[in-house]
């Protein structure tokens, strides 16, 4: 028997990918986002509220377990949409982007959203090539989720607390997360909105200007 | 269930790995990062399970949980268990992580003479 050596990373191969998806991103002077979040914390909602009030040329890739509901919604505001529908994948990977960037008119674009499988553990460690992950938070989940998921929140450069119409209603620490997020990534950005009623968007609406600028 | 992507990846570099065939590969020696966020023991069914899919059910799955290194931002070096474990001098976060964030395929063990 002899042994031979390899020490490579499972995931070099997406790694490798996820690299040149980025090459191409950069190559058009895209600004890229990977939005992750549980099922139902309003991913979907804060691009759709984004559509409406973005400045920017963008285009979305929607990855779902099943079904296209979500790029559906997205569709109907006249962006353009990509569904990836991973029939149970627990999380998009860069082969799955790669593959579908031939929809997509890269050069037309400012902002490339990706929308990611409702999950806050299997999508936090897979890279896709984007330039910043975008963790999404919701009141009614409960205040904990920083701490509960590291993996996406020492890796977020952007973090949503959604859902702010609701804290009358629900035992929420704001201040808590607001510390559990600084603590796991002092850089980040933390945006507290209601995509229900438009509040405390304008702030996630000038670092997007900012960044259409830098592009 | 990221573990399933992993154990396929892991696999496929194996086959990669020049002298390496599905005919004289005897087991994979894997390195499972403390910080990884994946589960030894899903890992170890998955790739139980990739493995008996590509018809290489014979071969043998070494697990090994490999210690994370980090560099607080504040130059202490430790060897946080867990991802949500701060620096024990300063308590911060801002790290650079130089081993343990990865499941990695440290070797592979192939059968003499065959060709």
């Amino acid at each position: 028997m002899a042994k031979i050596s390899v020490k490579r990373s499972a995931q070099s191969q997406n790694d490798r990918i996820a690299q040149q998806n980025r090459r191409l991103f950069r190559k058009s002077g895209l600004f890229v986002m990977n939005i992750i979040g549980s099922p139902g914390c309003g991913k979907t909602s804060i691009l759709e509220y984004t559509a409406r009030h973005c400045e920017g040329r963008f285009a979305v890739i929607v990855g779902d377990v099943k079904t296209a509901l979500d790029a559906d919604r997205i569709l109907s505001l006249d962006i353009t949409a990509v569904p990836i529908e991973t029939g149970g994948g627990c999380h998009l990977s860069a082969q799955m982007i790669k593959d579908v960037l031939p929809k997509l008119d890269l050069d037309s674009l400012d902002f490339l959203f990706i929308e990611n499988v409702g999950n806050l553990v299997c999508p936090s460690t897979f890279d896709i090539g984007e330039d910043v992950k975008v963790g999404v938070l919701s009141v009614p989940e409960g205040d904990e989720k920083v701490r509960k998921y590291p993996a996406l929140f020492l890796r977020t450069e952007v973090v949503f607390i959604n859902k702010i119409d609701l804290l009358p209603h629900c035992p929420y620490d704001i201040a808590r997360v607001r510390q559990d997020c600084r603590k796991a990534r002092a850089s980040v950005k933390v945006f507290e909105v209601s995509a229900k009623d438009g509040t405390g968007f304008e702030p996630w609406l000038e670092f997007l200007r900012q960044h259409r600028q830098r592009c | 269930m990221h573990e399933l992507s992993l154990s396929d990846s892991l696999v496929r570099v194996a086959l990669e790995t020049p002298g390496v065939r599905e005919g004289n590969l005897r087991a994979l020696n894997v390195h499972v990062g403390a910080l990884s966020s994946a589960s030894a023991s899903a890992l170890s069914f998955c790739l139980a399970l990739v493995l008996e899919q590509r018809g290489l059910k014979d071969v043998k799955v070494n697990l090994v949980e490999a210690p994370a290194r980090a560099r607080c931002r504040c130059g202490h070096d430790y060897s946080p268990k867990r991802l949500w474990d701060g620096c024990p001098k300063c308590g911060g976060f801002d790290r650079e992580t130089t081993d343990g964030q990865d499941v990695t395929l440290d070797s592979v063990e192939v059968e003499d003479g065959e060709d």
